[in-house]
């Protein structure tokens, strides 16, 4: 099925994508039972808490741009770029400094990532951002039974790094 | 509105002086291209708006003569009734002097006099002409509308067949339901 017919119009994947892509992750997951194609559009979208609220991604085929609020503490970091209003996307300083892109790995591939910091653990599952030939995270739960161990892997240094840290650490600073 | 005089067609001139004074002021005013929707009505339009059309763009890279002549860019999948819409939307979003409030308000009244079936076409109509301003202006309005609706509302605003069986369905959303997602 090429897109939904609407009365005569039919609005593509791509535009039902484009139009989701406003949406926050709560939502999305709730549209996922819509039927089985939104499901599959959607496969990406894995397991996320109310914690995600302040997330949402920008989908398209092979690529999600991530935007994560920043609500807590981290809002006045110098590594962050100087003071951050409270209420300012992550997205922007991630993508100002590092100009990363997030691809989408299917599930399946193994691919579930955590993060540590003083003994406290964010889950992670479902999406690897990458740059070159780096991967990072976007996704999370805190369901016990979910629990995975954590890796993150770091490519060779550079922006991506850093990219990392504000990532992590603003995942941290959401869920605890 | 101006568009509306603008979208018929041009008219036979009476006299060579209404000619010459018509001349006169298409020599002062910006230059404008012929765009014709795919109901056959012909549109002048600004080129300073026209060219914010990726499809008119794009039409003039193939044919760069149609820019001059009285040659009409066919928009074939644009309805009369949607280019006006989009022309409203541009005129009064590249008016120098609206005001982000203004805009605001705008906005607000342009989204208002749409229902759902002509908001759906007219997303259908800027993702063809490929005006990225427009485009994200409706899928960030429909996403607002979606948002809050339960399933079966979305389920009919985009003409979507449900595929699942109740118990695959039912499975689902016990599946999803620690995540504190409300299906309604």
């Amino acid at each position: 099925m090429d897109g939904w017919r609407v009365c005569g119009a039919v609005l593509y994947d791509e535009l039902v994508e484009k139009i989701l892509s406003w949406l926050p992750v709560k939502y999305l997951i709730r549209f996922k039972c819509m039927c089985k194609s939104w499901n599959s559009l959607m496969a990406w979208v894995t397991l996320v808490g109310e914690t995600l609220d302040n997330m949402t991604f920008q989908i398209s085929k092979d690529q999600i741009h991530l935007k994560l609020y920043v609500s807590l503490k981290s809002h006045n970091d110098k590594r962050l770029g100087g003071p951050i209003e409270m209420g300012t996307w992550m997205h922007d300083i991630i993508w100002r400094e590092t100009n990363v892109k997030c691809k989408v790995w299917e599930s399946g591939r193994g691919a579930d990532w955590f993060l540590e910091n003083g003994g406290n653990t964010v889950f992670i599952k479902g999406l690897i951002l990458a740059k070159g030939g780096g991967e990072a995270i976007c996704g999370c739960t805190k369901k016990p039974d979910e629990v995975r161990r954590l890796t993150l892997l770091t490519g060779e240094g550079g922006p991506k790094n850093k990219f990392f840290y504000h990532l992590g650490r603003s995942l941290v600073a959401m869920i605890f | 509105m101006a568009e509306e005089t603008e979208s018929t067609k041009t008219e036979p001139l009476k006299t060579a002086e209404e000619e010459f004074k018509k001349l006169e002021i298409t020599e002062e005013e910006e230059s404008e291209l012929k765009l014709e929707t795919s109901d056959h009505v012909t549109f002048m339009v600004e080129a300073s708006i026209a060219m914010k059309f990726g499809a008119v763009q794009q039409y003039l890279e193939v044919s760069p003569a149609a820019s001059a002549s009285a040659t009409a860019i066919p928009l074939h999948n644009v309805a009369s009734r949607e280019l006006i819409l989009i022309l409203e939307y541009y005129r009064m979003h590249d008016w120098v002097d609206a005001g982000e409030r203004d805009l605001k308000e705008f906005d607000e009244r342009f989204l208002k006099d749409l229902n759902y079936e002509e908001l759906k076409e007219l997303l259908l109509a800027a993702n063809y002409l490929n005006v990225e301003k427009l485009f994200n202006f409706l899928t960030k309005s429909i996403a607002n509308i979606i948002r809050n609706k339960d399933v079966e509302f979305v389920r009919t605003f985009f003409g979507i067949d449900n595929d699942y069986t109740p118990e695959e369905e039912a499975a689902y959303r016990e599946e999803n339901a620690w995540a504190g997602v409300k299906f309604v």
